[in-house]
């Protein structure tokens, strides 16, 4: 059965131990095959989003449903649909590029072409080229970045949850990973969720963003729809408006 | 099974790329124990070899029973006489005296006229080592057996018609054991220092094994975590307990093949020992032909015994070292383990268990590696009614710590972050 939403998130709460309020209640959808941005300033609450959608931390109350899947009730299924990246992600030092790879390659099939193509796959979107023979331990913090973003991609998930994607990485490097996002989510139909602080890079990005600004979502929609209702002529605008309106609600 | 052995793969070959685990057990254990041995030999064969002593004389008897103790020395292998008049020509020489025997004026006449004659006995040390102490050691044992040949001689000499030895060692004593009843012609003492040997050696070399699989299994998700790869870890299309029973398989076949290398090291290093002091390993044999060794039974037993304190140990390290925040902390938790691991086995060993008030005698018995040592001392007896209670009770206590430590895994944020980080993160953001 065809699902109308890939991501849908329902009055989603997270109230950490202490009394923390990281999300205060926000709702979105995201449609199959799009790209979606979540953009806000450190500390909105975007990491502790991707991780309840990546079934790492559970809600305090709300729904987050993947491609139908209660990310409480069947976190197994959830598992097996997305792939995340987190924001400060690390790879096992003493294994080569190539070594990683295929060790995440083997969790999704067991068929040894299947894992070739992957890893083949990867090689293109990291363009770490023969440094993938390299122990890991030798890459620089945007090499790592770029292997991790590969081994993602690689597996060609239905969802993918890409928290700072390009975090780390140069101008170049990081315009090199937008351009392989888009077209590998074009391509595959792969559903794409990312959060950035960057908004210029959202904006060139996504389909649709949400704001997220201290736990509550406070706009949502198409970059050019938001531009237009903040008369704003970037995201960045967008951005700065939206919270000023926010704070005389 | 092959996401499992997929997990299990990547605890081997990150475990045999780290220089440190690899040097730390392996190379260790396979390189210094040979080199103790061979340096422990070569020390006793080079002290047999060194062998030439000089020993300086000053002779100002130059009687009957002075010559005849130059002559004796002369006799002795591997002795060279250099005589003198004075001490200082002797401790100035170029030879390298080890000792200077001075037989004083009188000396032949005391011992004629049945008083007591005396020497004096000066070692010179030129420089302080091991090989120079047992060679002024051996001066003294070779005068020994002269004032053995002296006695028989002058026994021979006053009282033609009695046998020396009747007088000297009038009494022989010959040892023997009864063993369950049997008789065996071998000195009990002999047998307590073997049996003490394995006493010791078996639950020494358990206690090893633990300590690794602990540190392994303890630092194995703090590793996870801070070189922050447990979350994608936990957002694969695998299980909890696939994850956490993958570092349990690689902590425990890691242990073990650590532990073969130090046991191997260990026993070239025992064996020598014994090659060397003469007792050879027949001494094993003999245990065994006397019974004193554990059966196939208490064997298997025993076996499975090790196997399970392994298991609870190890999947008890990976319960607490799921807190650790750090590489740093979960060793100190593992440290912290280690007491309970040594304390109990070191009081088995020298206390009767069953001796002790009831309140201790019972946090003993909870403490499951407090079986170790009852274990073998169980397994030694042949007690199959105690090693199946204690393997029962073992079994118990893992099945418990498996299941609160495979529960503990599916509460991912106890995971994620352990509660003391969280509130420093908390009050971080206050």
């Amino acid at each position: 059965m065809p699902q109308e939403y890939a991501v849908l998130v329902d009055n989603l709460v997270k109230i950490y131990e202490g009394g923390i309020e990281a999300l205060k209640g926000i709702s979105f959808k995201v449609l199959p095959g799009e790209v979606f941005g979540i953009i806000g300033p450190n500390g909105a609450g975007k990491t502790t989003l991707m991780r309840i959608m990546a079934t790492l931390l559970k809600p305090t109350s709300g729904t987050v449903r993947i491609l139908g899947y209660d990310v409480v009730k069947e976190p197994e299924q959830v598992r097996k649909v997305i792939s995340y990246l987190p924001e400060e992600a690390g790879a096992y030092p003493s294994f080569t590029g190539f070594e990683y790879l295929e060790f995440m390659a083997k969790f999704y099939t067991d068929d040894k072409e299947e894992i070739k193509v992957m890893i083949e796959d990867a090689k293109r979107i990291c363009g770490l080229g023969d440094r993938l023979r390299d122990r890991i331990k030798s890459y620089s913090k945007g090499m790592l970045r770029r292997l991790l973003v590969a081994r993602a991609l690689m597996i060609r998930p239905r969802v993918a949850l890409l928290d700072e994607p390009t975090s780390g990485l140069d101008v170049l490097h990081a315009m090199y990973i937008r351009n392989i996002i888009r077209e590998y989510a074009k391509k595959f139909g792969i559903t794409v969720l990312l959060s950035s602080h960057n908004m210029l890079e959202v904006e060139y990005l996504c389909d649709r963003v949400a704001i997220l600004n201290k736990g509550q979502l406070i706009a949502e929609g198409r970059p050019e729809e938001l531009k237009e209702i903040y008369s704003a002529s970037n995201l960045e605008e967008v951005f700065a408006r939206a919270v000023t309106y926010e704070r005389f609600k | 099974m092959s996401a499992l052995s997929n997990l299990v793969y990547k605890e081997l070959k990150e475990l045999f790329r780290d220089p440190k685990f690899v040097i730390g057990m392996i190379v260790v254990s396979l390189v210094i124990f040979p080199l103790l041995s061979k340096m422990f030999t070569y020390s006793i064969e080079s002290t047999k070899k060194a062998t030439t002593i000089t020993i300086g004389i000053v002779d100002f008897d130059k009687g009957y029973f002075s010559k005849n103790l130059k002559d004796y020395l002369k006799s002795v292998p591997n002795v060279k006489i250099v005589e003198s008049p004075n001490i200082s020509t002797l401790t100035n020489s170029s030879e390298e005296i080890s000792a200077i025997i001075v037989i004083p004026k009188g000396f032949s006449h005391n011992i004629t006229s049945n008083s007591r004659a005396y020497l004096r006995v000066f070692t010179v040390i030129r420089r302080f080592s091991l090989i120079q102490g047992s060679s002024s050691a051996s001066v003294i044992s070779i005068l020994n057996s002269y004032k053995r040949y002296l006695s028989t001689l002058l026994l021979k000499m006053n009282l033609p018609d009695v046998d020396p030895l009747a007088v000297l060692d009038p009494l022989l004593i010959q040892e023997g054991t009864f063993i369950k009843g049997e008789l065996f012609n071998i000195p009990s003492s002999t047998l307590f220092q073997l049996m003490t040997m394995y006493y010791v050696v078996i639950p020494y070399s358990m206690m090893f094994l633990l300590i690794i699989a602990i540190q392994i299994a303890a630092t194995s998700m703090a590793s996870e975590k801070e070189r922050k790869t447990l979350e994608t870890l936990l957002t694969l299309p695998i299980s909890r307990s696939t994850i956490f029973l993958g570092k349990l398989i690689g902590s425990a076949i890691v242990a073990l093949i650590g532990s073969a290398a130090y046991m191997a090291g260990f026993m070239y290093y025992m064996k020598s020992l014994i090659e060397v002091q003469a007792q050879g390993l027949a001494s094993y044999s003999m245990l065994s032909k006397l019974g004193l060794l554990p059966s196939k039974i208490s064997f298997i037993l025993l076996g499975a015994i090790v196997v399970m304190t392994l298991l609870s140990s190890i999947s008890l390290a990976l319960c607490l070292g799921s807190f650790a925040e750090s590489v740093q902390s979960a060793q100190s938790i593992s440290g912290m383990l280690a007491p309970f691991i040594f304390l109990p086995s070191l009081f088995t060993l020298f206390v009767d268990i069953s001796l002790l008030p009831l309140p201790l005698k019972l946090i003993l018995y909870a403490i499951p590696f407090t079986h170790i040592s009852t274990a073998t001392r169980a397994a030694l007896e042949n007690a199959y009614g105690k090693l199946i209670l204690i393997l029962l009770y073992l079994t118990t206590f893992t099945a418990i710590v498996l299941y609160i430590t495979a529960r503990l895994f599916s509460m991912e944020e106890k995971i994620l972050a352990s509660r003391l980080f969280r509130r420093r993160m908390l009050r971080k953001k206050r």
